[in-house]
Parts: C-alpha cells; structure tokens; sequence
C-alpha cells in the first residue's frame, strides 16, 4: 500500500473511529437500562477499541513514508482518542455485570471527543503541529470530558427534565448509580446547570470574537511588501539591491524585438464552438516566440482588456528577477492602454512558455499565454522553426499586432481586436491547407536531416480541450502534421491547464530529449510507453518519422492530439503502454553536488485556513497559505535542499520561479539522471527531494502551477538577501501576484 | 430561542433541499468541465456541501444547546456535520482507493460514488426529523408555561 492509500485509509478509519466512539458511550449511557443495551454497549466498545487499534496500526505505517504524514497524529490525534480509549478498555468489566452506572461511560464519551478533536484536527492541523490550534482542541477535549463526567455523575433522572416531557429519557439520564446524591444534588445540579450555560454562553463568545479577530487579521493587507522584512533573516545584508536593478541587458544589435498585445478576442474552434477569450495579438495561444541563443530579447507588451492587469513571465526561462512579469512583486500590472518592456538575453536553449501573472488563474484560462522557443545556436542541429508566422522565426526586427498577416493557417479564429476574420477550419483532423505547405515544404527538406519541430500546447477553452500545433489556433479534435519518412521529428509538447496531461506517442518508438527545456543526457527508447506531464511542464518528444502515421494522444484520448503523418495511412491507436516514471527515465547519472548550506522543506497540505478573512478549505504550505508562508531568505551561490512532501489529496505542480531544481529523488528513490526541472509534480503522499543553487538573486514566487490551488493559498516566495521591491502587493495595489 | 432554533432548523433543511437541486443542476453540464479542480456547474453544489450545510448545522446545534431543545434535537443538528465528514473522509477516500484516478475512473469508483446519494438521504433524513422536532418545540413553547420566557428570549436574542 502506498502513502497515497495508507492516507486515504486513514481517513476512513478515523470516521469510523469517531463513529464507533460516539455510539460506544451513548449505548453505554443507556446500558443500565436492559441486557440487550448493554450487550450492544459492549459489542460497540470493543469495535471501538478495535478500530482505535487499526488507526494506530496505519499512523505507525504513515510514520514509516516519512515524519510529515504522522506526526499530527502521532502527536495530538492518536493521543486525543488513545488515552481514553485506554481507560475505556480497562473498565469494558463494568459492561460485563448487569446495571452499570451511566458514568461508566465517560471514558467512551470522552473517547468519541478525542475521535470528533481528532476529524477537526485532520482538517485543520498540518506540519509541523501548531502548538495553539493543538492546545485548544486538547482543551476542548478535556473540559468537555469534565462537563460529562460532572452531569452523568450528579444527575438525577427524576427531577432533571420535569417540565419539559419532551426531551428524550435517554439523553442525559440519571444515573441511580447508588452514589447517594439525593437532596442536595437536585439544588446543585440546578446551580450547575445554570452556570454551565453561562460558561458555554461565555466560551461561544470567545470562540466567536477570536474566530472574527483571526479573520480580521488574516485580511491580505493593503500594502504588502514582499522584499520589505523577512522575520528570522539572520544575517544582516551588507547593501541592498531593488529588483528594478536586476534587471536585462541594453537592448544591442542583435536584439529581436516582439509586440505582444493582450486583447480581448473570439476563438472559433473547428467544431464550430466559439469562446470567449483574452489572447496575445488576439489569438490563442499568442504567437510563439522563437529566438536563437545568444540573441537578446525584447518584449514590448501592451494591454488592450478594460478592467484586466496584464504581465508577460517567462515559464521556465530564468530571467533577471526584474524581468520575471509577476505583478506587485517585479513590476506593476499593466493596465489597459500602458506597456511595460522586457529584455533578456536567450543563452539556455529550449522549450518555454509565457503568460500573464496577475491574477494568473483566470488569466491563463482565458488564454493569455504562447509559446517560447530558443533554438541552439550550434550548428550541429539544424532546425527548421515552423511556427507558422515567419514573422516570428525570421527574425524580423519588429512585429507588432497590426503587422504581418493574421493567423495563416488558423483553424478559425477571430481576432475581434484587428477586425481580420480568418478563414475557419476545415474540421478537426484534417491538415491545414494553404500555408502548411510551408510546413510541408520544410519537411521536404528534412530527407536531408533537418528537423521537424514543433510546438504543441494543450489547452481547456470554454470547457473544452484543445490542441494547438505552432501558431496554427486550438482544434478541439486533432491536428494534423506532415513529415517525410525519416525526417527526425521534435514535438515540444506544454502543458498550460491545471491539470497534469498523459501523453503517448503511437506509431513509433519515442524518446523524451528534454524536460522543461533541459537536455536529458541519456533518454532511453520508449515503445508504447506513456508519461504524465505537469501541469505548466514540458517535454520535448523526438522521433524519427516511420512511413506509417504517427499518434501524439493526449489523455489517452484517439480524438485529440497530433497525427504526424507521411501523407497517407490511417492513424494509430492511442499508446496505452505503462506510466513511466520521470525522475529515473534518463540513465544518465546523477551529477555530484557537493554539501547543501541549507534545507528548505514545503509541506504541502489542503485544510481550514484563513484566506484573507475567510475561513477557506485551502491549499497550504507548512500549515500556512498566501501571505503567511514563511519566507526563506538564501544568499547568493548557495547550494539549497528543497524537500517537497505532499500529505494532500491533490497532485500538486510546484514552479520556483527564475530556478531550474535538480531532481535528487522521488520517493525515497534516488534519481537516475540530471533532471532539471521548474515545475515537478509531486502527487500525493509523495516526496521529492530537489536541489536548487541560488544563482539568480531576487524575489522570487514560488507556487502551486495549478493556478487554482496558487488562488487557494498555495503561493509563496523565497527571497535572496539584500534584494528589495519598489513593488506593492497589497489590496490596494491593484496587483495579485497568486 | 426555540422559535429562533425553529428558524435555524427550517434554514438547514431547505439548504439540504437546495443541495439535492444543485447536484443535478451541475451533473448534466456539456461538456463536462475537463479541468481537474474546475468543478463547472456542480460548483455551488461543493461550495454549498462543503461550507455552508456544516457551518449552518454548527450554528444550529449551538443554537439548540441555548435553547435547550434537548439531546436528540442536539445530535440531529450535528449530524449534518457527520454526513458531510462521511463524503469528504469516506466516500471520496474509498473512490480513490478503488483504482480510479482522477483522470480516469472505474466501475469500483462508479460503485462507491453511488453511495454519495444515499449519505445524502440520511442528511435529508436527519434535517427533516430536526424541522419536525423543532416545530414542536416552537409551538410546545408558545402553549407552555414558560413559553414567554422563550419569547422574551428569542425578541432579545
């Protein structure tokens, strides 16, 4: 059983303890009454033991994946329930003779609270325990415990509900337990009753102020600085930088200029389904950019969208912190009509992708992101970029929205900003006409060695999921490439919904060549084999084209992917071969690192939390959400060990920003290559072990690629020493960086 | 504050109804959202499961404590909170254990998710024997003795 069942498990097991508890004491309660009470008392107390018993069992077997998935419980939960559940396994004798007093069952009862403190506590406790929130629900425990065992002790069944014959005899019966209160005890159990309605009156009070003081000041502030003051910084910085000084290189000459312009457009998917979106230059995905290494970049966005705060971040491409596009942490928000320009320069070949983040959730769900691309610079590799906007792969200087021609091959969108209506689809997947000739045209070429390559991003528009090939708009069915047989072919596939996607390639045996835009040194051969990719993850899928088609599904679906073909033959059925495992795919050997300065642990966790003033059932990260998880402050060159567990039920994609993270181990299970990655997916009850070296200093978010969870407190940030922001993330900023 | 507690439990219930209405009111969206966590139309259902049904009984059940309505109409007014700890601690643990995946699911998860709708009869169960029990106990107290100290209570509540 692994972690992931052994917590589903423990759920289920804590329910039924609870259960058992509360029938066990109320049947006890009753057990005076007849021998069939209390033979059911007896049977439910041992069914209670029994169960206390396996959850105990399970907790040990969680403490065996690792501390974090046990120590709530070991701590505060098992206790809770064990202890008298304890006292409740030394007196089951009392159940065996006839008439046990009602007070018998207090051990019960209070074991049925320690179960019902310890459901509360998997719901709001996390790791490591806080030592308040564990404290009260102990005292809640203990004086509830005390309240029972005063009432079953003293009351009287005469006397207790006279007025009121509708209350049920079994409820809070007396106990004729032959303690000899008479006289005196009526008189005081009148006085109890009224003061513990009072105190109950006085502890709803408290309870209600400090649940209204809690949410209060959970309130996301309205200013909030993220490079202001990171409490436990131990070491003071010797000068300070703000990250508007961090920012690219002086544009120069072989600087490739792009317009990005976020504006409000209609995409018309080939089945004739028309949704509303927010694209780049009106399109969905924007246009890919594809660069050579070594040139810089310069990126001019412009906002067009009326009430929507727009930025461009590099997914995956480790820019200088002044050029990471995250709104109220490296620069403002564009509004509609401003700009803001980024400059870097592109030295790390590979596969990126960029998208607006503020309020990224919504934003990247609308569409406003595309497709990244730097080709080598080497030689060795001829490519042939086949995005199918030359105007973005020939290196025009400028390209503007307005500039060259619309989408040439678009499978029917519109771009409501320019007013251009391109010609709609012919239907999902059949090829492109007219201006794929340029793809085929290149793939020509490719007898002689060129590669084919494309860009592949998967996509929910309108609640419907789409493929996009290059530049050529979503098709919501699949789309349809040309390459010659033996033309090696590169398929740069991203993710960009919440949601992790199973990809499988049929038709031909496959490799993955690169994982968010690293290189794997050595990747094996996979025949029929499928692989998960994270959510806001890449990987680049090459192969060389057979004379027969070629089928890149996506969720194990025939109806929606790519078909690479040679012009003839009918697709493949989708590959359906086993899940591989990415963290020991490439067989190239773990590089040496040498000793970590420090180590960092991110337990992530889903539970109760206060979400600026709301009490949410949010994503947290060591107990905490957004913006109250603690922030780590590194210094420059550090060698830092991330340690990700995940005690959730959610698949969690974690993104650093401007990092790669090397993979150390999955599971306990050390990697078996350099897996540089930015965004790993760590499922539930899993744990990854990354290193990070600090290189790049800044601020830097850190969160959750389902966005979903990022806007459900699963975002936070790591900051280097020194580094300052002139930016403001507060309510009253306008910018939300999550 | 039996009326009040009458209010509370009349609330509860029609929640409870309000949930039956919501889960139909999202199971037949198309296409069905593919986004994981993108819940589509079930939306207010989860919302309305998860938040507002176990609050409410929370609230209910401290009400019934002051208005001293008794243990069976205290345990009536938590169990809501028990029927949804049920979902989100049995019936989705047990789906996922049974080889289903989030992506995917099998007969085994079809065959545990149809138990979804029968703890919801137990609510629905639960949260009409409260309103029946409160109603009572509402007009019980407008014809007892001290039904004015009730009604003093429940104008100064």
């Amino acid at each position: 059983m692994n972690t992931a069942q052994l917590l589903a498990l423990d759920h289920i097991v804590l329910v039924l303890v609870a259960a058992l508890w509360t029938g066990a004491g109320v049947s006890t309660t009753l057990a005076h009454r007849d021998r069939r009470t209390r033979l059911v008392a007896l049977g439910l107390t041992l069914a209670a033991l029994a169960a206390t018993g396996l959850r105990a069992a399970l907790v040990i077997a969680l403490s065996h994946s690792g501390w974090w998935f046990a120590a709530d419980k070991l701590l505060l939960a098992l206790p809770l329930v064990g202890i008298p559940a304890l006292v409740a396994a030394v007196a089951v004798p009392r159940l065996l003779r006839p008439s046990p007093p009602p007070s018998a069952a207090v051990p019960a009862l209070s074991a049925a609270y320690g179960a019902l403190g310890g459901a509360v506590a998997a719901l709001t406790v996390s790791y490591p325990v806080p030592p308040v929130t564990a404290g009260i629900l102990v005292a809640l425990v203990v004086t509830a415990t005390a309240i029972t065992w005063r009432r079953l002790r003293a009351a009287d069944p005469d006397l207790r509900f006279g007025p009121a014959p509708a209350a049920p005899p079994g409820s809070d019966s007396g106990d004729g337990d032959g303690d000899g209160v008479t006289g005196p005890a009526v008189a005081g159990a009148a006085a109890w009753g009224g003061w513990s309605t009072t105190a109950g009156i006085a502890v709803l009070c408290a309870a209600l102020v400090w649940a209204g003081l809690s949410a209060w000041s959970s309130r996301t502030p309205a200013t909030l600085n993220l490079g202001a003051h990171h409490p436990g910084t131990a070491r003071p910085a010797a000068e300070t930088r703000a990250v508007t000084d961090l920012r690219g290189p002086a544009a120069g000459p072989a600087t490739r200029r792009f317009t990005l312009t976020a504006k409000p457009t209609t995409v018309t998917l080939p089945s004739g389904k028309r949704v509303e979106a927010w694209g780049f230059d009106g399109t969905v995905p924007g246009p890919t950019l594809r660069v050579r290494q070594g040139e810089t970049v310069e990126v001019r966005l412009r906002n067009e969208i009326p009430g929507v705060g727009v930025t461009l971040h590099w997914h995956g491409y480790d820019v200088p912190a002044g050029e990471d596009g995250v709104a109220g942490v490296t620069q403002d928000a564009v509004r509609q009509g401003g700009e803001f320009v980024y400059r870097f320069r592109a030295d790390d070949p590979g596969s990126y992708w960029y998208h607006s983040h503020d309020l990224s959730d919504p934003a990247v769900r609308m569409g406003l992101y595309g497709m990244f691309v730097v080709d080598p610079a080497a030689p060795g590799e001829k490519t042939s970029p086949a995005a199918g906007r030359p105007a973005l792969s020939a290196g025009e200087p400028d390209r503007t929205a307005s500039g060259p021609a619309g989408p040439p091959a678009g499978a029917g969108r519109t771009g409501t900003g320019s007013g251009t209506a391109a010609p709609s689809a012919p239907g999902a997947g059949e090829g492109p006409a007219g201006p794929a000739g340029s793809i085929g045209s290149a793939d020509s070429a490719d007898s002689t060695g060129k590669v084919s390559d494309h860009t592949v991003s998967t996509h929910v528009l309108g609640g419907v999921q789409t493929v996009a090939v290059d530049d050529r708009g979503p098709v919501d069915g699949v789309a349809e490439l040309r390459a010659a047989p033996g033309t090696p072919v590169r398929l740069r596939v991203t993710g960009t919904d919440n949601a992790r996607r199973t990809l499988g390639l049929s038709g031909a045996p496959y490799r993955i060549a690169a994982v968010d835009g690293r290189e794997l040194a050595r990747p094996g051969e996979i025949r029929g084999g499928r692989v998960r990719l994270a959510a806001g993850g890449r990987y680049d899928l090459t192969f060389t084209m057979p004379a027969t088609p070629v089928l890149l599904s996506v969720d194990d679906r025939s109806d929606l992917g790519v078909l690479v073909s040679p012009g003839s033959g009918t697709a493949p059925p989708p590959a359906a071969g086993p899940l591989l495992d990415i963290a020991t795919y490439d067989s190239g050997g773990l590089p040496e690192l040498g000793r970590f300065d420090r180590e960092i642990a991110w337990t992530l966790d889903r539970g109760l939390a206060m979400l600026d003033g709301i009490p949410t059932l949010a994503h947290t990260v060591n107990g905490d959400v957004w913006p109250r998880i603690p922030t780590p402050v590194l210094r420059e060159g550090e060698l830092v060990k991330i340690t990700v567990v995940n005690r959730s039920r959610d698949t969690h994609p974690m993104h650093p920003h401007g990092h790669h993270v090397l993979v150390l181990s999955r599971n306990g299970v050390p990697a078996t290559g350099a897996l540089w990655t930015d965004t790993f997916d760590v499922g539930p009850g899993e744990v990854w072990e990354v290193a990070m070296r600090a290189d790049n200093p800044g601020i830097w978010l850190s969160h959750c690629h389902d966005l979903s969870h990022a806007t459900l407190g699963m975002t936070f940030h790591f900051s280097y020493e020194g580094v300052t922001t002139p930016y403001d993330a507060g309510h009253a900023s306008g910018n939300n960086p999550e | 504050m039996r009326k009040v507690f009458f209010g509370f439990a009349a609330l509860l219930l029609l929640t409870v109804i309000t949930q039956f209405y919501l889960a139909t009111f999202g199971a037949f969206q198309r296409p069905a959202p593919t986004t994981l966590g993108d819940w589509g139309a079930t939306t207010p259902h989860v919302i309305n499961g998860v938040m507002v049904i176990p609050v409410l009984s929370l609230l209910t059940t401290i009400v019934a404590a002051v208005a001293k309505a008794g243990a069976r109409l205290v345990w009536l007014s938590i169990a809501p909170v028990g029927v949804v700890v049920g979902q989100l601690f049995v019936i989705f643990p047990l789906a996922e254990l049974s080889g289903g995946t989030p992506e995917r699911t099998n007969t085994l998860t079809h065959i545990v998710m149809g138990f979804h709708a029968v703890l919801e009869l137990l609510l629905l169960l639960t949260s009409v024997l409260l309103f029946r029990g409160a109603r009572n106990l509402a007009s019980a107290a407008t014809v007892a003795p001290h039904g004015d100290t009730a009604r003093t209570l429940s104008s100064s509540f």
